[in-house]
């Protein structure tokens, strides 16, 4: 009797989202053990050169040729990477280097090489840990001469529906994986950071690191599932896990289906209670996003992610106004709810003016930014207010502290229409206003906000991160990134009592308003709002068509009764079975 | 003609990846030789892998030696290129 294997669940990092049923491929990788060394004739030498030249010019077609389908696949961080290899390829080191090294050693040109490489590696050691990642790339490079030049004889082929497992996975790995051929990857080490990571989420295909290669050695050729929402692999599924992941990897397909079917009828509760959906924009191309027709509008263009960020500083009136203009005009009939630039903190880009900043989140960002350099926020006022002429237009503010720094911001929008009024140039005039709602000292004054704006939006992503002092992409402390905390729930329930008392809608934009988890418990407290990324609109409209508005309200008070996180995460996992 | 320059790393993460191959490719198609040293380490600045051995963080100073017949321009570009954070 063969004994059924014991189905083993493997917990690591989910790095790109996704669920993955296929067979385990571990990629060989060189090591120099594999590489033959033998000594070579002095006539030998140009022949072994010429060998080597042919070797690092097939690995340029390669790159040249990869950079291509992932231009055409619109993965622009991965062509800048590609472009790195390539420059490597030129490096003295990997030329002039190298051929002078098999002159010098008279040896097979693959020794030659891998004694160079490893001498570059062994300098690298004393280097500072932040670079250390850096070495993968030289490193995925070096692979790729090294198969060129001695390729591996019992390298196995990959089946279909690979799953790949590498102990370091390279940035090619990824770059190169086709997704009709590659399900998913698995690897020992990587981070959310590593060009690898990076690469897979654009592409859409599932990974998860920090794997322990030694238990998945032994089920190559195995079928495994690779789960990149939770960050389990699990070896040996039963029958009954694999008809589980199979169903839920199934109906995520057929339910996107229908619900894209289902997305055109209005979002009404079961008891007739509207809510509205809208649309967060961040591209041109976002905005001839098919589902944009279901939604009431867009509810936050978010206008830093619509130009580069090392251009944005630069940038002129018209360029801008030229971008929004064709932006607004292509939707007349839409509302949009346009937000300035959110520039800094996480953004990246400080301000050059700006001292270095020991804690970016909580330095020159959001309007602080702008009010800090007032040309630009003039610049992009002005290109706004003038394209504003064609379309339904409100202006929303990033990260306003308190009622002193909306009218700061009110004061110089003041003074950009005086201006153009001054100049007989012609602009909206009447634009609605509103605050962006994320920290908690706007939180706990958004009655004096309410007050002297038209809306209120509450951005969740940051109001989180100020109000539990926790940084969400923290390699450690991510798990105490609860939106659901007692505090957080508390806040939003006080705005919408605040602004329903003014008469002020509010929205939700941050990534709660995309969790299926909170809809119906916002909607309880009272939210009548959303706005999330395109994609998400079918599935926030089909949960609100669901659910009754009774019953999100009872679920509301009883979350609002209760004092621990975790007790309010239970409640509202029981609600989503 | 032989010239020589300190500059500082102004680039957030350092001489990562990104601005090492901006160098590399700005210093294309120019013939004079072109050598930063940090830490009493020399390296050639035309090789983007010994740029990453360098590791020189953000603030670090690195003086610069550019010889050879267009020195001159060469120098321009790399110190206007320091001061922009080589495009980052």
């Amino acid at each position: 009797m063969t004994r059924q294997k014991q189905e083993y669940y493997l917990k690591g990092f989910p790095l790109s989202e996704g669920i993955a049923i296929g067979k385990l491929h571990v990629l060989a990788q060189y090591n120099n053990a594999l590489v033959p060394e033998t000594p070579i004739d002095c006539a030998d030498v140009d022949k072994e050169i010429e060998r080597y030249r042919n070797a690092l010019s097939s690995s340029r077609k390669d790159l040249e040729h990869l950079q291509e389908v992932l231009s055409d696949e619109g993965s622009h961080e991965a062509v800048t990477i590609i472009d790195t290899h390539i420059q490597m390829l030129e490096d003295p080191l990997i030329t002039t280097f190298v051929e002078q090294r098999i002159k010098q050693m008279l040896q097979n040109t693959e020794s030659v090489f891998c004694s160079v490489m490893g001498e570059y590696e062994r300098r690298f050691e004393a280097v500072d840990d932040s670079f250390q990642q850096r070495l993968t790339d030289v490193r995925d490079v070096s692979q790729r001469i090294l198969r060129h030049l001695h390729p591996l004889a019992d390298e196995p082929a990959m089946p279909d529906n690979a799953v790949i497992f590498s102990k370091e996975l390279v940035p090619s790995h990824t770059a190169e994986a086709s997704v009709a051929k590659v399900c998913a990857f698995i690897s020992e080490m990587g981070g959310h950071t590593s060009h690898a990571a990076l690469i897979a989420r654009a592409k859409g295909i599932p990974y998860v690191a920090n794997i322990d290669v030694k238990s998945v050695m032994e089920v190559e050729g195995d079928i495994v599932i690779v789960d990149g929402c939770l960050g389990y692999v699990i070896l040996n599924p039963s029958e009954e896990t694999l008809a589980n992941y199979r169903k839920i990897k199934g109906d995520i397909v057929e339910q996107y289906q229908k619900l894209v079917e289902e997305a055109a009828c209005a979002s009404v509760t079961q008891d007739g209670h509207g809510v509205q959906i809208w649309a967060n924009v961040e591209t041109l191309a976002d905005l001839r996003h098919p589902q944009l027709a279901s939604a009431q509008g867009v509810g936050l263009l978010r206008s830093e992610f619509l130009f580069s960020t090392k251009d944005v500083l630069s940038l002129s009136e018209e360029e801008q106004y030229s971008l929004y203009f064709e932006m607004i005009s292509s939707n007349p009939d839409k509302p949009i709810v346009f937000r300035v630039f959110d520039l800094g903190g996480d953004k990246g880009l400080s301000h050059p003016a700006a001292l270095h900043e020991i804690n970016p989140a909580l330095g020159c960002r959001g309007v602080r930014f702008l009010l800090h350099d007032k040309p630009f926020f003039k610049r992009q006022l002005r290109a706004i207010l003038r394209a504003g002429v064609v379309g339904k237009l409100s202006l929303l503010f990033p990260l306003i502290a308190d009622i002193d720094e909306l009218r700061e911001v009110k004061r110089v929008l003041h003074e950009v229409q005086e201006e153009l009024r001054r100049e007989h140039v012609s602009f909206a005039s009447h634009l609605r206003l509103g605050c962006m709602i994320e920290m908690p000292s706007a939180a706990l004054s958004c009655e004096a906000l309410a007050k002297e704006c038209d809306f209120l939006s509450i951005g969740t992503n940051d109001l989180v991160q100020y109000t539990l002092a926790i940084d969400r992409s923290h390699p450690y402390l991510h798990a105490r990134y609860k939106p659901g905390h007692p505090t957080i729930l508390r806040m939003i329930r006080s705005i919408v009592v605040v602004s329903r008392l003014y008469g002020k809608p509010v929205s939700i934009c941050g990534e709660m308003a995309s969790n299926p988890l909170f809809i119906r418990l916002l909607v309880g407290l009272g939210v009548t709002q959303f706005s999330c990324a395109p994609r998400h609109i079918p599935l926030i409209k089909k949960m609100v068509r669901r659910m009754s508005y009774a019953h999100a309200q009872h679920l509301a008070n009883t979350a609002l009764a209760m004092e621990s996180a975790k007790e309010i995460e239970e409640l509202l996992k029981l609600e989503s079975i | 003609m032989k010239l020589t320059a300190v500059a500082k790393v102004k680039n957030r993460l350092g001489l990562h990846i990104r601005p090492a191959t901006a160098i590399v490719k700005m210093l294309q198609g120019f013939r004079s030789s072109v050598y930063f040293t940090l830490r009493e380490q020399t390296i050639n600045a035309k090789s983007i892998m010994s740029l990453l051995v360098l590791s020189a963080q953000k603030n670090s100073r690195i003086s610069i030696v550019v010889e050879g017949e267009d020195a001159e321009v060469v120098m321009e570009k790399l110190l206007k290129g320091f001061e922009t954070e080589f495009g980052e």
